[in-house]
């Protein structure tokens, strides 16, 4: 080494090591503990401020500001909501784990535009759109949410949905401990109740049972088969959509391996596959009676029986005067008929099908199967009663004039041939029939 | 005679030149003759009804005129300025929109003998009046709602029956950003491509605005079956795209893009849209009018200035208004053909399949061939 060369490379050295400090002490600026914040927060907000205390947040020195921001006055009118994608700044693989889920899947933003509805908050437009911006985080609407007030829009739908961009919904607010998220319970927040009861279904399974008496080691958890290995795919192993539709072949044979291979840590694998098989014929014969019930409410349609007819209420909010009796199906402003199919496909049907993957006999039986066929009953005779109500003697169709029985008729042959209870042939001679008898 | 005197006769002889050479200028593209004559002055913007039935044009000139044409002398019917005006389809009714000092919105409907019947307050900024029967209008009107991040725009169809809200459907809703709003200005957004009615007075052709973030905003050209309320997506056009109406036989639809071609496309679920000018030549065999052209018989007439505001009610009956007057045009009035109308229960019938192929109840195939019989009759 050349002597004049020596104290040059003693100088980079230097300078190397002054921008390391440099480097380090902005970070620190940034992340260091919150001195401004707890003075006032030690009185405001003490327990947020002991929870952040005990948390690794604090241990690794990660202060307010690194979440919340700086404007106060933002924070202050709660523009300030630390939203996945802040952590995901610094977890970026839970991150992207989590938003590629089912947990992720955008049912949070996008409920559907509320700004002409009547009395609505113009703060739920942070729930859609970023701020001062029209573009929309996500298509996904709910003509359910489109139906409540603003306020149980916020605590009935969004405390639960806004897991898609909200960390805190399942880790809560500040704290870091794992134990909270390792906890079943967490889950029960919004995987319990009439329409999904995983939770209690969970709860009073063997698995459950083993759980309380045991702990984790023996009684597996949500967590255990839905995130294994502390994973945030909550869908992996599942078969069907969220709306309990059969997945597709190719997607439902992967998503079963996966979950056969969760199993597979305590059971033999032979002995999961042929339970989840009998699973799998427990939700086929439940689609098959929910599609018989369905079937009836779309004839009363045809029949113009429903009461009231869907012009005759106030428009769906998302499908106006259409018979709706998908996902999107309403709980309120229907007619009987529907409610009832609503209890069917809602509730009875999740009960049976959910139960019966969460091994609860209860829950798939007399909670589910039992419920799901006393409905087809209750809409049978509903069905009747309608039919019966609106003319004992004559085909209801006969009411009509000329012209609509036409249309009424038609469209039956419209929907028969979408559900594919008729070929395109057949429907194509039904309709040149009419036509002629139209042109007479 | 004293110099003043000669001045005054001179004045007045410049003044009738002066006039004289403001007359309306056409343009004509071969040996068709249209005469025009100078009817009465008019407002500006011009805003004027004429129908071929009872021969009396309702027009403004700082109030609401009825000027009849068998005496071209006329008489004040009301002393406000409506912004629309439209006569209903047998002539025995105006339709005219008013808007009071708050800029709230009505329909007043008055007979051909200028007696107001009814008054209807009605909500937004009105675009469009188009009569779908004796009783039965359409108003089109768009609401706004501003926001920080843009303003919503909701387009809306009001059916009125008997000067009676009947029914209130939202057409089409979008967010107009800030930005573009600026470029535009409000007033623009009120009607872009003017809405028309198919000649059996069952579709509409109307547009829809979209502004989508980070795209150049665009209009959808629609046809929307009025009974069924099914649409049909016609075209995406320009946002300089001037007119749009239906052919004779209500089966396309005609628009010119910004640089004044024209296009024409089958509806529900046709062809695919293709430049008019060979379909005028080869099919329409009536007088049309689009962005102030008017073809005849397959060929372009007559074109007027791009200033003037020309409106027909029946395709054979020409308006315009130009410079503060108003102008009949001659001789197109006998050039179209002559048609024969169907009865009412043809049309009726006609309109019932028009709505079940626009709902999808029945194929083309099956349309055409019904329609065929309908018409044979």
């Amino acid at each position: 080494m050349n002597s004049n060369t020596y104290p040059k490379m003693v100088i980079s050295v230097l300078q190397f090591l002054l921008l390391l400090l440099l480097f380090c002490s902005q970070s620190f600026a940034i992340d260091s503990p919150p001195d401004s914040c707890i003075p006032c927060h030690s009185k405001q907000t003490p327990a947020s401020l002991h929870r952040w205390e005990e948390s690794a947040h604090a241990k690794a020195k990660v202060g307010c500001a690194a979440c919340h921001g700086t404007d106060h006055t933002a924070i202050e009118k709660g523009d300030k909501r630390v939203a996945a994608k802040t952590c995901g700044a610094c977890h970026p693989k839970a991150y992207q784990t989590h938003t590629a889920s089912r947990h992720g899947m955008g049912l949070h933003s996008g409920w559907g535009c509320t700004r002409n509805l009547a009395n609505r908050d113009s703060r739920e437009c942070a729930f859609c759109h970023d701020k001062d911006s029209s573009k929309i985080l996500s298509t996904v609407h709910c003509a359910r949410f489109l139906k409540q007030t603003s306020e149980m829009g916020e605590i009935g739908c969004n405390r639960c949905h806004q897991v898609e961009s909200s960390c805190s919904s399942c880790h809560t607010a500040h704290g870091t401990d794992l134990k909270i998220v390792r906890n079943p319970n967490v889950c029960a927040t919004c995987h319990m109740g009439p329409d999904h009861p995983q939770w209690e279904m969970w709860q009073t399974s063997r698995h459950g049972i083993l759980y309380e008496s045991s702990g984790m080691q023996n009684g597996p958890t949500c967590q255990s088969c839905h995130m294994p290995g502390g994973s945030h795919d909550v869908s992996k192993g599942i078969t069907m959509s969220s709306g309990m539709a059969p997945y597709p072949a190719i997607q439902a044979k992967k998503a079963r391996e996966e979950m056969i291979s969760v199993c597979s840590s305590c059971h033999a694998a032979g002995t999961a596959r042929r339970e989840l098989d009998r699973n799998d014929a427990v939700h086929r014969q439940s689609l098959k009676l929910v599609k018989e019930g369905e079937a009836i409410v779309w004839e009363l349609y045809d029949e113009k029986l429903l009461e009231p007819m869907p012009d005759q209420r106030p428009a769906h909010p998302l499908s106006g005067n259409a018979l709706v009796l998908d996902n999107q199906m309403l709980y309120e402003d229907t007619s009987h008929v529907e409610r009832l199919l609503f209890k069917m496909k809602k509730y009875d049907l999740a009960k049976t099908v959910k139960g019966a993957y969460h091994q609860n006999p209860a829950y798939t039986h007399w909670y589910g199967n039992a419920e799901l066929k006393m409905d087809l009953i209750d809409i049978r005779s509903e069905a009747n009663r309608l039919r019966h109500k609106k003319n004992p003697a004559a085909p209801p169709v006969a009411l009509q004039s000329h012209e609509e029985t036409m249309k009424i008729r038609l469209e039956q042959i419209k929907r028969k041939t979408g559900r594919t209870e008729i070929t395109p042939e057949q429907g194509a001679a039904e309709r040149k029939r009419l036509l002629e008898q139209f042109l007479k | 005679m004293q110099a003043h005197h000669i001045l005054l006769a001179l004045s007045f002889l410049f003044i009738s030149f002066i006039g004289g050479c403001a007359s309306l200028p056409i343009t004509m593209a071969d040996k068709s003759i249209i005469y025009s004559y100078p009817l009465s002055s008019i407002s500006t913007p011009p805003v004027f009804a004429s129908h071929e039935s009872n021969q009396i044009i309702a027009l403004v000139d700082d109030a609401l005129y009825f000027l009849p044409l068998k005496n071209r002398q006329r008489s004040s019917v009301d002393d406000r300025s409506p912004a629309l005006l439209a006569w209903s389809p047998a002539g025995e009714r105006l339709a005219a929109l008013f808007y009071d000092h708050n800029g709230a919105p009505s329909v007043e409907l008055f007979t051909s003998d200028g007696v107001r019947i009814s008054a209807t307050e009605v909500t937004g900024k009105v675009t469009a009046l188009l009569w779908r029967s004796e009783h039965e209008l359409l108003l089109f009107s768009n609401s706004y709602n501003s926001y920080r991040f843009g303003t919503s725009v909701q387009q809306n169809l009001i059916r009125l029956k008997d000067g009676v809200i009947v029914q209130k459907q939202i057409l089409h809703e979008t967010t107009i950003t800030p930005t573009y709003l600026k470029r535009i200005g409000i007033d623009r957004l009120r009607g872009i491509i003017t809405p028309s009615i198919s000649p059996g007075r069952d579709e509409i052709i109307y547009t829809k605005l979209f502004n989508p973030p980070l795209f150049t905003p665009y209009l959808m050209l629609i046809c929307r079956n009025i009974e069924s309320s099914a649409e049909y997506v016609i075209a995406k056009v320009e946002l300089k795209g001037r007119d749009a109406i239906f052919s004779e036989d209500g089966e396309s639809v005609i628009w010119s893009d910004e640089e004044g071609k024209l296009w024409q496309r089958s509806l529900w679920g046709g062809d695919e849209a293709r430049p008019a000018a060979t379909a005028i030549e080869t099919k329409l065999d009536t007088n049309i009018l689009i962005n102030g052209v008017i073809y005849g018989n397959g060929r372009l007439r007559a074109s007027l200035p791009s200033d003037a505001v020309v409106r027909t009610d029946d395709g054979r009956h020409y308006l315009a208004a130009w410079h503060g007057n108003l102008y009949l045009l001659q001789d197109v009035l006998q050039s179209g053909m002559a048609k024969t109308p169907l009865t009412e229960e043809e049309q009726d019938k006609l309109n019932t399949i028009r709505s079940w192929r626009a709902s999808g109840l029945i194929t083309n195939v099956e349309y055409a061939e019904s329609k065929k019989r309908i018409l044979k009759r």
